[in-house]
This record gives C-alpha cells, structure tokens and sequence, in this order.
C-alpha cells in the first residue's frame, strides 16, 4: 500500500500546496490592501464591508463550498467554463473564504499600529509610497502571521474542497480530502499518518516563513 | 514664519481648538502648554498638517513633528534613522550614526529598536527627525517619559538643533522649567483658546487665569 | 519518503492502539456497571450510559443502505414492538465494519461479501447471514454515447465504454460498491492515473451520481441511491439493469461479544431475528413501491 501510495503521495501534497499557495496569494492580493482601504479610506460602504466582512469570517465553509458549487455547475452562471471538480474552482472557493480572513486580520493590525505610524512617518516628511513600506517592514511579522493563518485555514479545509473539487485521484485529491476518504474506508491508521504528514507539512512552512522574516540577526531578542 | 487664522477644529458637535488668531515668528521658539486636553496636541497636528480642520493655516518651509506617542520601528536602531533619509547609504549610516551619537545612543546601533527602554526610545525618536533638516520643528512633549539625563540629552540636541541655522520651534510641554530652559514665548491654552500669550517671565508675574497661577506656582518650587 | 511513511505508519499506530486501549477499558468498564445496575433498579435513572447495554442496539451499515431510506421506514416498527432503540450509524462499508472491529456497533448490515467473510474468519462476526438484494445499474447520459444499452451484462458494458473511452465515475472509496465495480471490471481495470476518462471521486454515492451527472458520465450504483436522488439527476436514466453479474446481496452480521466485549448480543440476535422475520421480510418487499413506483430490494427466502 505504502509503495502504491508514494507516487501518488507526492502527487497529493503537490495538488495542496499548490491550492493553498495560491488561494493565499491570491486572497492576501485581495484582502490586504482592502483591510488597509477599510480602516484607513473613507468611502461609501465601508461600515457596511466591515461588517459583512467579518459576518463572512464565520461562513461554514460548506455553505462557501456550496455558493461556489451553485455557480460552476452545469446550470450554473459560471457553468460553461467547464471548472467544477478543478483544483482552479477549489482555489475560487477557499479564496471566498480565506479573503474576509485576511481583511479582518489585516485590518485590525493597521487598527492597532496604523494611525500613530502613519503620524510619525508625516511628521518625518515621508511620501505615501515610503510610508507604505513603513507600514508592511514594521509589520512585517503580524502580515506574516495573517498570511500564515490564511495558508493555516486553507491546507486545513475539507468542507468545501472536497464539494466543489470531488477529491478525484491524480487530479483534485488534497491532503485533508485523502485523510476523509481513508477514514469512511476505514483505514483509520493510515488516515492518522496523513495526517502527521499534513502537519509536517504546515510545521515546514510555518518554520520557513519565521525564519524568512527575521530582519535583523538580533530582531528575535526581545 | 506660521500663521494661523480663525483655526478651529472639531469632532462632532465638540470644538477642541479655536484660534482665532496665531502668528509665530521665524526663528522663535515657543512653549505649548496648557491642562490635558486643552488643544496642545491638537494644535501641532494641523500645524504639521496630519490631521483635517477649518480655517487657514500658513506654515513656510519645511516641517518636522514628533508626535506625543513615540514609535519605534521594528528594525535596527540605525535603519530607524536612516529610513528618512535619501542618497548613498555610507553617507546615509554617516549623517544617521553622527545623530546617534549626539543622543548617547552610538552603541546601540546593532540593536533591534523595540528593544529599546522608552527614555531610549525618546532619544532615538529625536535622532531620527533631527537627523534631517528642517525649518520649523514641532515636538509634542519629547521628554514625557524621559528620565532627568534623558532630558538633558534631549534638550541639549534640540537646542543646538535650533541654533544651527533661523529654526523654528513649537514644543509642546507641562514642566514651567522646560518652558523656561527651551523658549522664549509661552503660549497657554485652556479649553482650545489662547488663554495666555507672553515671554516666560511676564507670565511668572502675573498669571491672569487659575491655570496660570497654578502652573506659576510650580514653577516657584 | 517511504521510511518516513513507514515510520509515521508505526507512530499512528501506537497512538491508535493506546486510543483502542482505553476505548477497550471504557467498555468493559460500562459492562461492568449494566450488571450492577441491573440487580438494583433505583439506579437506573442516574445515567443515560448504563442503558447502552440494554435497551440500545447499535448498528453500523453502509450509506447506501442509509441513503435508501429502507431502515427509517421499517425499523420504527422493531422498536415499537421490542422497546429497544437502534441507533443506525452510517459510512462506506470499509469504515462500516472498521467501526464494528473497534467495538462500536452490536451488528453491521453491509454489501461485500470478501469483507464480510473475512470479519467472519478474523473472529469479529458471529456468522454471516444474506437476507436481501437488489441489482446495481448502470446509469449514464440519457443518449448512451458508449452504446451500452443492449449489453448482456455490466462486464460486457464496461468494456464498451473503456473501449469508447466514454468518461466513467467510479466511487474510489473501497466500499462494497466499489468492490462490486472493481469485480465487474476484473483483469481490465482501467488506471485512474493514466485513463483521463476514469475519474476515481473517492465519495460516497450520492456524490458521485452527482458529479456524473454533472460531467455527463456513466456510473455503476445500487438502485435505490439512484432513483432515491433521481429528481436532481436530470442528465441520467438508468441504461443497463439487472445483469447476472450485477447482484447485490446484504447481510446481517452479529458481532462476536468474546472478541468485542460489550456488544449487545441479546438486542443484536433480537434485531436479526425480526429482520428475517415474515414480519419484516413484508415491510421489505413492499419499500419502495410506494414512493419510486418499484420494490428496491428483494428479500431471500431460507
């Protein structure tokens, strides 16, 4: 089973990182710079997106799955591109997900930090440009940990991956879907060892990035 | 030279600041003081442009302003005070540590700056506005958590900031003594009015509201 | 990786066994206190858990058996008569008797014979005993593109939609159905990872006639699933039924009280009795006819 498995393995965690990469790069592209927008701008709506964006926080992600599933299917607006059971519609729907996340989160670091750093670096006479790269180096290692916590929900997700992607071998079949499969067959041990592999996996990653975020050789001493 | 004329600023139905009148001279140096609250902040912030108002504000030349609630960036002490500066970066680590050294801080280059005591923080904060060049300065109470060397260090710097070329400065301030040692014009202000408008000595003769007198009275011990 | 594999295999499974361990304890240990309780009746009020022994059955079975809705309709009038309360736990037959094989269930009521004998063999079962069927069909895209429609039986069909490379789903989750499906095919039992047209869903039935009928794909399912769902598969009908090598037979096993101590053996043999009972053998014929217009299962006579 393990020598049948390996292949097929490293197929799996290529499908999962692959998903979770870019759902997170893409809902980070998206909900940065409006959790930025949301606590700094001033336009219409903007109670309103804050409201709905953290009501969206706690969307059960089957429901999000299943919003994504009503739009690809074949009767569905988006139904002619042919994309449900793809690893790119399983991206659209932990994007849906992952994006109020990463607003929220983002939007209660510039909360915290913004205003007294955007008023230092005025009163230093910086431009907007700079005053932005002020903003994302002096936070770097919160942003981090938004991205980390988007990749964290995204690797994590079952619900609507396994709806809108089918969990079909050699083809959508992510980390989490695998584990549920292997457990309705039953085959509970393996199951477990997935899992342990998936945790490796995030362990992997999280380490990295910490590591990759360190600045200074002594920014860790606090 | 700024100048400020019917300057009022309000948040909702409350008026924080209303100034009918303000001319402040190139080349002088002004105490900000007045009670928590009365508009010092307030004051500084529309001079420094940072936060919106009504009425006219004329300000010539180049500002810097230190906000009351000091920052420090989550780098090197050293990239704290070169991030404002443009150019080589020799010449930028050049100009950054020579300010450094000016407030006692050359050691600590190396060093995280969020890992700075806040007295620290206060003089590295001085370090990296002073480091630049300006015409008119504006400190909103640099020395509020600072201990009395700090002060010192602190007041020392701006001074011979000042005197370098015609600067002008607006610090605001609770101690009489700071007012004394840092200006030549004190300015109080009580419920966001210009209560009192003097050179520190007139003011110690006759303080003409109860604020005055017992800010007076501090200075006399 | 395999080592790493191997080694996190053996990791999982040291977990398992201390999990199993104390699961083992628990259940003896609620053994134990059923017996006390029984000898003073006052007791009997204190906890819903010292009735797990008593008036619970609990029985593991497959989704499709579930999904047909065959138990609801006939097991209210067991409970009614008996006073014991089943508690019907679902999944793919795989985890179905892994449930009974960790002492969770009383009975399984599943599809695959292999599994079946081989929980009978390992000692888990008390014996295994066939008491219904039905056929597995074929259903697919309503104008049979792989032109299956006259074939003399699923193998015979399954080799015209390899050859028309029509796209097929297949459950891919080793429950009986898959089994059943894996037999069909036999020797020529296409590759999931090279075959494109062969999407292996690794889901449960509904799922998988879902996306079938989605993708405009043939799939081999039990009938009841089928027409249970039909309303939203407007894409398929039922192309090929009935073949002699689409028979689908369930059983009912008792699981074995030496080797899984704290079955409930007395309201296992009660359950199984009234399944192969007239009784029940009627319920059984006539389910369905009522609501699809057909019996789903037939029942074997002894």
């Amino acid at each position: 089973m393990l020598l049948s498995m390996d292949k097929e393995l490293i197929q799996i965690i290529g499908v999962t990182l692959k998903m979770s990469f870019f759902s997170t790069l893409i809902s980070c592209l998206i909900g940065m710079p409006l959790g930025v927008l949301i606590e700094k701008g001033s336009f219409f709506g903007r109670g309103l997106l804050k409201k709905l964006s953290s009501t969206l926080m706690g969307l059960p992600p089957v429901v999000a799955g299943l919003i994504v599933y009503m739009l690809f299917t074949r009767y569905g607006i988006f139904g002619s591109l042919g994309l449900l059971f793809t690893v790119e519609v399983m991206i659209v729907a932990q994007v849906m997900l992952i994006t109020p996340v990463v607003l929220c989160l983002t939007s209660s670091v510039v909360s915290v930090s913004g205003n007294p750093l955007k008023e230092t670096a005025r009163g230093l006479g910086l431009k907007r440009g700079r005053t932005l790269s002020l903003f994302l180096i002096h936070n770097r290692r919160a942003l981090l940990s938004v991205v980390l916590t988007a990749f964290g929900r995204s690797i994590a997700e079952v619900g609507a991956v396994s709806l809108v992607g089918g969990n079909i071998q050699w083809k959508t079949r992510v980390m989490t879907t695998a584990i549920l499969l292997e457990t309705n067959k039953g085959k509970f041990t393996f199951a477990l060892a997935l899992g342990i592999v998936l945790l490796i996996i995030s362990l992997i990653v999280n380490v990295s990035a910490s590591l990759l975020s360190k600045g200074g050789k002594d920014s860790d001493k606090m | 030279m700024i100048r400020c004329e019917n300057t009022v600023k309000r948040y909702g139905e409350r008026t924080v600041l209303d100034i009918k009148e303000l001319t402040v001279n190139k080349g002088s140096s002004v105490a900000l003081t007045g009670a928590n609250g009365s508009g010092k902040s307030t004051l500084l912030k529309i001079i420094a442009g940072t936060t919106a108002f009504e009425g006219t504000v004329r300000a010539s030349g180049r500002i810097l302003y230190m906000p009351q609630k000091i920052i420090a960036f989550d780098m090197s002490v050293l990239s704290n005070v070169t991030f404002s500066l443009k150019g080589r970066k020799s010449e930028k680590e050049e100009r950054a540590m020579a300010a450094l050294s000016r407030v006692g801080l050359k050691e600590l280059y190396k060093k995280n700056a969020l890992t700075l005591s806040g007295g620290e923080c206060a003089r590295l904060s001085l370090a990296r506005i002073l480091v630049n060049d300006c015409d008119i300065l504006l400190l909103d109470e640099p020395t509020g958590a600072v201990d009395i060397e700090g002060t010192e260090i602190i007041e020392n710097t701006v001074r011979e900031y000042i005197s370098e070329k015609e600067r002008t400065l607006i610090i605001a301030t609770h101690s009489p003594l700071q007012a004394k040692r840092m200006a030549d014009r004190v300015i109080m202000l009580q419920k966001g009015s210009i209560v009192e408008d003097c050179s520190p000595d007139e003011l110690l003769k006759a303080p003409s509201t109860e604020f005055g007198k017992k800010f007076v009275d501090m200075w006399r011990y | 990786m395999k080592k790493l594999l191997a080694l996190l295999m053996a990791l999982a499974l040291v977990f398992s066994f201390a999990a199993c361990a104390g699961n083992e304890e628990e259940t003896t240990a609620a053994a134990d206190e059923t017996t006390a309780v029984s000898d003073t009746t006052a007791a009997s009020e204190e906890g819903t858990s010292d009735e797990t022994g008593s008036k619970t059955i609990r029985m593991s079975t497959t989704t499709s058996v579930n999904d047909s809705g065959l138990l609801p309709a006939i097991l209210p009038v067991f409970e009614q008569k008996t006073g014991y309360k089943v508690e019907v736990q679902s999944a793919g037959t795989g985890a179905a008797i892994q449930k009974a094989k960790d002492g969770n269930a009383d009975l399984i009521l599943v599809h695959s014979k292999a599994s079946e004998e081989a929980f009978v063999d390992e000692g888990y079962g008390v014996e295994r005993i066939p008491f219904m069927f039905n056929y597995f069909v074929v259903v697919g895209p309503k104008d049979d593109p792989a032109g299956i429609k006259d074939s003399e039986n699923a193998a015979a069909a399954f080799k015209k939609i390899s050859s028309s490379q029509q796209k097929f789903i297949s459950r891919g989750d080793e429950s009986g159905t898959h089994k059943a499906e894996l037999k069909i095919w036999g020797d020529t039992a296409p590759d999931a990872a090279n075959d494109k047209w062969y999407v292996s869903a690794g889901a449960g039935m509904g799922a998988c006639l879902t996306m079938a009928n989605e993708q405009k794909a043939y799939c081999l399912t039990d009938k009841a699933t089928f027409l249970a769902n039909k309303e939203s598969l407007p894409e398929l009908d039922i192309i090929l039924a009935e073949g002699e090598d689409m028979k689908n037979t369930y059983s009912v096993i008792e699981c074995d009280a030496e080797k899984l101590p704290g079955v409930n053996t007395a309201g296992a043999k009660a359950l199984i009795d009234w399944l192969l009972s007239d009784e029940a053998d009627a319920l059984i014929a006539k389910y369905g006819e009522e609501q699809y217009g057909q019996a789903l299962f037939t029942v074997i006579e002894d």
